[in-house]
């Protein structure tokens, strides 16, 4: 099977979380299946009998970094499997299976209390977790109340007090780089709090790509009690747009998938797009929004 | 060319012997800040040790990234090693979040006189440079123990065991030699045991006189600068019944000169091979119990096989117990450990919930919102009500970590952590 055809195989279950095994073990935790063992039993295990014991390590070092869906990719760079293996069908099964589940559990794992899953998810944090790589899913919409507003920063605040404590790493970075004098870029209002802590997460713990990105960030408005499309919520959209454009996070993919037409594009990092594809869900090419005349209403 | 004052030298020693270390260097490799810190008590050469408390603080603040705070009441060691007595300070390896660095910082009890101050601020700094990987791997076993309640128990068993008083004993006369070999150096034992050649001289310290006369000096500063050739005779005789008195076993449970004088007449023996030996031995033990990397958490792979030999029981639980009813007055009290809040009926729950106020300046935790200590940053904290429902509904235990109060200062001084 060649690369095309089996990414097409895979994607016919979307999961745009890295199934690496910290995850999946979460997932294990969750719903008391053993993931782990099944990989091992239906892809590791042969792998070791038909190519030997250095493509089974290569495919263990790979789940663990790139994660389950990336790891059975790469396949395709294998030598050819002989004809009467029915590996790659079994791992695309496996794959299907454990992604859907991992898709119908993702919100119960992410709102576990249960540390035993929480420490799972801390390690990926650790570790820079990112679906930078993989396919992206369509979004909930977030659809505005009223019609978004001018970005204006919200007034300075010099008795403000922080509602979450500041990212752990970024106490880290300005330690090792021998400052503590925090007091200076101390936030004034909640959206400078927000936009710090955005920031630090991206910077930190990975870049989610540009599908889930904005998506991110309004959700984070709304947690806040601010709405993404007030002049606060579109003064946060608005910075972290520049944040992105300035590289604070490093590079990343600007290519997506229009919802509508399937095609490729490379959207503008704009307010007013912004707006427009986290009230629809996704990102839409300029084709499609013109012959479906959308807007934001 | 003026002249540098006492203070000013003891401060450009420090940072000549000690250097920088960021505190991301301390936590991601523990055996550093040990060895610049035990290289430079225990070299034979020294003959200087730093007194000033607030050289020796300041040096550890600014360069070394580890806060000292002050505390106006009782300070006790956080963990459940502590020996059971009045602490002067404790070192914390606050061990927030299982899987991310943590927060150090020592606390001192700020009403004691200065010359005290500096004996408990080096004793703390001992803890740092012998014990600070066995105090992360014990950090770590709160947060195995919300993994897996049954753990406390086994835990339980060790520290009820011969094994584990050993090591609380060791734990403390380690630092103990720490902090009287910084100000007492090791190279006037070599000049005590000279002078103790010279018997029946009324003008002459021997050695027993030098050693109570170095010791002195670390708690009563009056006692430096030359000495009366007439105090000789009693200093001498002071030094002997001091020796005869520390013939006995470590004085654990002892006063801070009790354990000083004991630690400081069997230095040579402490410092002996056959008694690394016996020391490497205790460690090794502990260590396979507690795990040798800080941050060994098998828990985390799904399995874990009991760790000690005996069968462990709910009577060898030692984190303290609240009711549920009693969780909102429980958390504003002086804590210097976390506490459990068990389901009714349930002794051993499937996993406790580990949960620790945000940050605050709010000196009482009941009026915080309060975090599970594993989720992200970003998830929001809630009221401390909103947790105890949760425990209810989902019946499991929570893991309480309030704010101890070198804590509650440091977040009213807006110190960041």
């Amino acid at each position: 099977m060649d690369y095309k055809e089996l990414q097409e195989r895979l994607n016919w279950v979307k999961c745009p979380y890295r199934l690496t095994p910290a995850r999946l073990q979460a997932l294990n935790i969750l719903t008391e299946q053993q993931y782990l063992v099944m990989i091992t039993q239906s892809i590791i295990g042969p792998l070791a009998r038909i190519f030997g014991i250095e493509a089974a390590d290569q495919f263990e070092r790979d789940l663990k970094t790139f994660g389950l869906y990336e790891a059975i990719l790469y396949f395709h760079s294998y030598p050819a499997f002989p004809e009467e293996e029915t590996l790659i069908e079994d791992a695309c099964a496996l794959y299907h299976r454990i992604a859907a589940e991992y898709m119908a559990n993702h919100l119960k794992i992410l709102n576990s209390d249960d540390p035993n899953i929480q420490n799972q998810l801390a390690l990926l944090r650790e570790q820079g977790d990112s679906p930078h790589n993989l396919q992206g899913v369509p979004q909930p919409a977030i659809k505005p109340s009223t019609p978004p507003q001018h970005p204006m920063r919200p007034p300075d605040d010099e008795n403000y007090e922080r509602r979450l404590p500041i990212h752990h790493d970024t106490i880290s970075f300005l330690d090792g780089m021998g400052s503590r004098a925090f007091d200076e870029s101390k936030p004034k209002n909640v959206a400078d709090e927000i936009v710090e802590h955005l920031d630090a997460r991206f910077m930190f713990e990975g870049f989610p790509g540009i599908d889930p990105v904005f998506f991110e960030i309004a959700t984070f408005c709304q947690r806040f009690g601010v709405d993404p499309f007030d002049s606060t919520g579109q003064w946060v959209i608005q910075t972290m747009c520049e944040h992105m454009e300035g590289e604070y996070f490093g590079d990343f993919n600007r290519w997506t998938e229009c919802g509508l037409c399937g095609g490729e594009l490379m959207p503008l990092i704009m307010l007013e797009n912004i707006n427009l594809t986290l009230a629809l869900g996704g990102w839409i090419c300029p084709d499609c929004i013109e012959r479906q005349a959308l807007k934001i209403t | 060319m003026s002249l540098q004052s006492t203070e000013e030298l003891e401060r450009g020693e420090l940072d000549r012997a000690l250097g920088r270390l960021g505190s991301s260097t301390i936590l991601s490799d523990p055996s550093k800040p040990g060895k610049r810190l035990t290289d430079y008590v225990f070299d034979p050469m020294r003959r200087t040790g730093v007194s000033s408390y607030e050289a020796i603080r300041d040096h550890f603040d600014q360069h070394w990234s580890v806060t000292c705070v002050e505390i106006d009441s009782e300070v006790r060691e956080s963990l459940p090693f502590s020996a059971p007595r009045d602490d002067l300070g404790c070192f914390s390896v606050r061990m927030l979040f299982a899987i991310r660095k943590s927060e150090l910082y020592l606390a001192i009890r700020g009403d004691l006189r200065n010359c005290n101050k500096t004996v408990a601020l080096l004793h703390e700094i001992g803890h740092l440079a012998f014990h600070f990987p066995l105090l992360q791997s014990i950090g770590t076993l709160y947060h195995r123990i919300s993994m897996d309640p049954r753990l406390e128990f086994e835990i339980g068993g060790y520290l009820r065991s011969s094994a584990g008083t050993e090591m609380i004993s060791l734990l403390e006369l380690e630092a103990d030699l720490f902090a009287v070999s910084w100000l007492v150096p090791l190279a006037y034992d070599e000049e005590r045991q000279s002078s103790g050649n010279q018997e029946g001289s009324e003008s002459r310290l021997t050695g027993d006189g030098l050693r109570y006369l170095l010791l002195r000096r670390c708690f009563d500063h009056g006692t430096d600068g030359e000495i009366h050739a007439a105090k000789i005779p009693g200093y001498n005789q002071l030094g002997e019944d001091l020796r005869r008195t520390t013939e006995g076993a470590y004085p654990l449970h002892g006063s801070l000169w009790e354990r000083l004088s004991w630690v400081l007449c069997q230095r040579d023996e402490l410092l002996s091979p056959s008694r690394s030996k016996q020391r490497q031995e205790s460690m090794r033990q502990c260590l396979e119990l507690f795990g040798f990397s800080p941050r060994w958490i098998p828990e985390m792979a799904g399995k874990r096989h009991p760790i000690w030999r005996d069968q462990p029981n709910e009577d060898q639980a030692w984190i303290p117990r609240r009711t549920p009813e009693e969780l909102e007055s429980a958390v504003d009290l002086h804590h210097w450990e976390p506490f459990l809040v068990l389901p009714s009926g349930k002794s051993v729950p499937a996993y406790h919930i580990p949960i620790t106020p945000a940050p605050n300046r709010e000196k009482r935790d009941s009026k915080v919102e309060w975090r599970h200590v594993g989720k992200a940053d970003s998830v929001m904290p809630a009221a401390l009500s909103h947790w105890r429902k949760t425990a209810e509904d989902q019946q499991v235990g929570l893991l309480v970590f309030p704010r101890n109060p070198a804590e509650r200062m440091l977040d009213e001084m807006r110190v960041i952590r």
